[in-house]
């Protein structure tokens, strides 16, 4: 069955991505990074810039890969293999690119590139587009929405955590801990964009 | 022998993860929401890094330092897939419930870390990346069943155990009570484990965070 | 050079059996892994329509050929007896296929019908979700013309639903032409 997307279907795709199942708040994805690079905004920033780049393009690349070659061999079962191959040598290639071309890039984003690997929020998003259905362009934009939705609450975070160091918190809550709780009071507002989309 | 036991309970406690070994956070707050999910996903977890630990542990003077990542990746997937089938198999509601944190596993800081610090290592023989492997695994089940059994009773008010044991969630509230439903979503996940990792720490004879 | 090659060699080593034993594995696991699918989209549905069996209509399925079409038939049995099945059928609607389960009893008559899937409008065409519309359907048979009532037919039609509810009542009458030619190559 071919579905034809309008304007209004990529818009409420974006909204719902960013907004409303935000993909580190409320689908959980790439939550360890999330702690790790949020304490100071420029590395969080650096963080944002390169999950956004590597999942706009690994969204489209997986989406590829599932329907040119394991469909047709039948082995879409062996997506979870595939499909993190992909986005390894995509990101090591990447990688590789960067180093030759730019080295002063390298140095200010370089190093988050094999974290971006593991980050469940590539490769969670990758299978959510299988899982979704979706054609290729509506794909590409979800995997994008993705990305902004990870920068988006990492920016939020890393915003307040850079005041922390100002509060007086007691020890045992100190980093993690509080980082956690407060995650979860910022989720709780993004419900209030619950209601954008009937 | 000794060594064994030690490997084995450093992930239970002293290195449990997700909480003194910050690692491997996106199921636990996913999966949570009832004990059957909590502890279904750690037996997956924990499945996954022993077989993988095995079987890097046994070719760690075999594979090749610049290759290794690739080929750590191939083999946990490997066990990852594997484990998908069976439980679509065979467990068909926690494999709908778990979704695609199933197959999250394969990028699971805990499975791949444990691959590439300790069973690649060539100091650490089979039997010590086995015990490795199944106290981090048992660990981190531990702290999700721990974490699904505050969500669950306060934010459901029931109790979900493996179907094999109960078809069904068991009530443990008191007929009136209203669940506090908020536990239930990802901002109260966030705030539990918040809390709980905040008490372990005060608990707790390790360093502090 | 000698690098190189052991790279190479112990990499694809390694994929090499991490494939045949996925392939083993799933070959194992295949079995299960389809009836849990089926059960979980279709059980609802096939439940609706079948009454009085004391079989597993999931795991008695047998696959029939209809003119080059695989049909699923999911039979209802009483001690050991076929009495009626269950198999799906489709309708062209206003957003794109409408898939509709049928039940029959062995005379042609029909037990009911459940709309499983459709790409209807919200609030207009999906009125054809309504169990009460579905119901009328039950106790038609071969001999009904399945087209609306505004064109002569038997079928009821939704007002300001059209489209959709002659998609369902075309998905029926497709399902219900085929009833004979099923019935004999399920049931001999």
């Amino acid at each position: 069955m071919e579905e034809v997307w309008t304007l209004s279907d990529y818009l409420g795709l974006i909204v719902g991505a960013v907004l409303i199942n935000n993909i580190l708040l409320i689908r959980f994805l790439g939550n360890c990074p999330f702690l790790g690079v949020s304490k100071k905004m420029d590395t969080a920033i650096g963080m944002s810039f390169g999950v956004i780049f590597v999942l706009t393009c690994s969204g489209p690349l997986t989406w590829l890969a599932e329907t040119y070659l394991l469909k047709p061999l039948d082995i879409v079962y062996m997506e979870t293999l595939a499909f993190i191959l992909v986005i390894a040598v995509f990101v090591q290639f990447v990688e590789t690119v960067i180093k030759k071309v730019s080295p002063a890039l390298y140095r200010a984003l370089g190093i988050y590139l094999p974290l971006i690997t593991t980050n469940c929020a590539i490769f969670g998003a990758c299978i959510i587009n299988m899982r979704e259905k979706y054609d290729f362009f509506p794909a590409l934009i979800f995997s994008f929405a993705g990305g902004l939705g990870f920068s988006l609450a990492l920016i939020i975070f890393a915003g307040i955590r850079e005041r922390f160091a100002y509060a007086r918190i007691p020890g045992p809550f100190q980093d993690t801990s509080i980082g956690l709780i407060t995650a979860g009071l910022i989720g709780l507002s993004f419900y209030a964009f619950a209601g954008l989309i009937h | 022998m000794a060594r064994i036991v030690d490997e084995f309970t450093k992930g239970l406690w002293k290195e449990i993860p997700p909480f003194r070994f910050v690692l491997g956070l996106c199921p636990v707050l996913a999966c949570s929401t009832t004990v059957w999910n909590g502890f279904g996903m750690g037996l997956c977890l924990t499945f996954v890094v022993v077989c993988s630990n095995i079987i890097i542990s046994l070719l760690r003077k075999v594979i090749p330092g610049q290759v290794r990542i690739a080929c750590f990746i191939v083999i946990i997937a490997t066990f990852v897939i594997i484990i998908e089938r069976v439980t679509e198999a065979y467990v068909y509601g926690l494999y709908k419930d778990l979704g695609i944190f199933i197959p999250l596993i394969v990028v699971n800081c805990i499975v791949l870390g444990r691959a590439e610090a300790f069973a690649s290592k060539a100091k650490n023989t089979l039997p010590l990346s086995i015990a490795d492997g199944l106290g981090m695994g048992l660990g981190f089940t531990l702290s999700l069943t721990a974490l699904a059994l505050i969500r669950e009773p306060f934010g459901l008010g029931t109790i979900t155990l493996p179907p094999f044991i109960h078809e069904g969630p068991i009530r443990v509230m008191w007929a009136s009570y209203e669940p506090f439903s908020y536990l239930q979503k990802p901002p109260g996940a966030f705030l539990c484990l918040g809390l709980m990792l905040g008490f372990m720490n005060m608990i707790g004879t390790g360093e502090k965070s | 050079m000698r690098e190189i090659l052991r790279l190479v060699v112990v990499l694809t080593a390694i994929c090499v059996v991490m494939s045949f034993s996925l392939a083993l594995v799933r070959q194992a696991t295949e079995a299960p892994i389809i009836t849990n699918r089926i059960t979980f989209i279709k059980l609802p549905a096939i439940k609706a329509v079948l009454t009085g069996y004391d079989n597993d209509p999931v795991a008695d399925r047998t696959d029939v050929d209809i003119d080059g079409r695989i049909v699923t038939v999911y039979p209802a049995k009483k001690a050991g007896e076929y009495i009626g099945f269950a198999y799906e059928t489709e309708g062209e609607g206003h957003g794109g296929p409408v898939e509709i389960m049928l039940g029959v009893d062995m005379e042609g008559g029909l037990w009911g019908i459940s709309v499983m899937k459709h790409a209807e409008t919200p609030g207009i065409g999906d009125t054809i979700e309504n169990p009460e519309w579905q119901r009328h359907f039950k106790g038609m048979s071969t001999d009904t013309d399945f087209s609306l009532e505004d064109e002569g037919g038997d079928v009821q039609g939704i007002s300001g639903a059209t489209e959709s509810s002659t998609a369902v009542a075309e998905g029926v009458g497709k399902g219900m032409e085929i009833y004979e030619e099923l019935k004999d190559k399920v049931a001999g």
